[in-house]
């Protein structure tokens, strides 16, 4: 129950920040949803960055429902694939398939690029994978033994 | 000098309203008419945050509403001989070129919203923001227009002897005129005798009729009980408990929109 409250708190939150944002941006989407990419740009960074700082074995971890609030309700209420699925179709649709894909391509790219972006910050500033690496060595050697 | 403002939004319901604008110059007095079509100049549908709209998605939609303009002129011209005026088209946002034009209006002509929500969202406008007078027309229109007027009347509802105000004329013109009354309904009470006196003053005395609701939603038993008195126009209140309300727990209102076939005059 506490994870599905926490989940909708973090919904709400992400997606009126989505709307927030996407209406900051409404002026210069005309041609290329500008405001749909910024936003998931940023929603997945904030997720690789959350998550990797947040791991149990990081400097910061955090308890299950915050990283529940963070990463399913504010990322998942803030990133949106059906407005970029929406959009893509109305470029196609709209006679403009050479931004249908550039809209495609710069979403994909540079998502996974904020994703891992924000995952390597995570892991840099949480020391995770140090501490990962030094707890799979230990299960090792304990297996080797 | 009753001034009537006809907005012709849509093909399917444009023969409608000239009709009963065509009818309201023959049988009103003396009426001034302005048949008006706001030309939408962008999408009201297209959400900037959702969506993205290309040159030649505008195009078809510019193009569209073009279309659709000089269609509804061409309806409007077959009706001059009947004394109405050309079409007028005005472009630009719907929601303020119909808010210029009713403020000067007494009473306002519209297709009944079918389930459409750009049609409903301007009945809201006219009823409830801008408190005019608003006759709703069916797809289908009666074989007369107006000779037998029923009046729904509760005690909540003074809204519906407003209205008559703006059809005084076409009460001294029909031939009958009947107050419907629900004697079981919640708000059940007698006319108030100002209401028979104006009516009378009009030059209609009108006849009383009492139903019982007998378990059927009001809307349903105001326009079953009109047919039933063999009125082709009804005249009621609407919204008399608040929209939200409506919205939230249905109400005369939205039952007699869903269901209205014939024309049926509405004020907030």
């Amino acid at each position: 129950m506490l994870q599905t409250l926490v989940v909708a708190l973090g919904g709400a939150i992400g997606s009126v920040g989505r709307y927030w944002v996407a209406i900051f941006f409404a002026s210069v989407s005309k041609n290329l949803p500008v405001g749909t990419i910024i936003i998931n740009i940023i929603g997945s960074f904030a997720i690789g960055f959350f998550g990797s700082l947040t791991l149990s074995h990081g400097k910061f971890p955090a308890p299950e429902p915050v990283r529940i609030f963070f990463m399913v309700g504010v990322c998942g209420g803030f990133t949106t694939f059906s407005s970029f699925s929406l959009q893509t179709l109305d470029l196609l649709r709209g006679g403009a398939p050479g931004r249908a894909f550039l809209n495609i391509f710069v979403s994909v790219l540079f998502c996974l690029a904020a994703v891992a972006a924000g995952y390597a910050l995570g892991t840099h500033l949480g020391g995770t994978s140090a501490q990962v690496a030094e707890v799979a060595q230990n299960a090792i050697e304990e297996e080797a033994s | 000098m009753l001034r009537v403002l006809a907005l012709l939004t849509e093909t399917a319901t444009a023969d409608q309203i000239l009709s009963a604008s065509a009818c309201l110059l023959a049988q009103a007095g003396p009426t001034a008419i302005t048949l008006l079509h706001p030309l939408a100049q962008s999408d009201p549908d297209f959400m900037p945050t959702e969506e993205v709209h290309t040159a030649r998605t505008d195009a078809r939609f510019a193009a569209a509403q073009q279309a659709l303009a000089v269609e509804l002129a061409q309806r409007a011209e077959a009706w001059r001989q009947t004394g109405l005026p050309s079409l007028e088209i005005r472009a630009g946002a719907p929601e303020q070129i119909v808010t210029a034009a009713a403020r000067e209006a007494d009473l306002i002509l519209l297709a009944a919203p079918q389930g459409d929500a750009d049609a409903r969202a301007l009945l809201d406008l006219l009823l409830l923001r801008l408190a005019k007078p608003v006759l709703l027309l069916p797809r289908q229109m009666p074989h007369s227009f107006a000779q037998s007027i029923a009046i729904a009347w509760s005690d909540a509802d003074n809204a519906a002897a407003r209205a008559i105000g703006a059809v005084q004329a076409l009460l001294r013109a029909c031939q009958r005129a009947t107050i419907l009354l629900g004697t079981d309904s919640p708000h059940a009470a007698p006319p108030p005798q100002a209401l028979l006196d104006s009516l009378e003053a009009a030059g209609r005395p009108a006849r009383l009729h009492e139903f019982a609701l007998a378990g059927r939603h009001v809307g349903t038993a105001l326009l079953a009980e009109a047919h039933a008195v063999g009125a082709d126009f009804l005249v009621m209140g609407a919204f008399t408990h608040g929209r939200l309300r409506e919205i939230l727990f249905g109400g005369a209102t939205a039952e007699v929109l869903r269901q209205l076939d014939l024309p049926v005059l509405m004020q907030h």
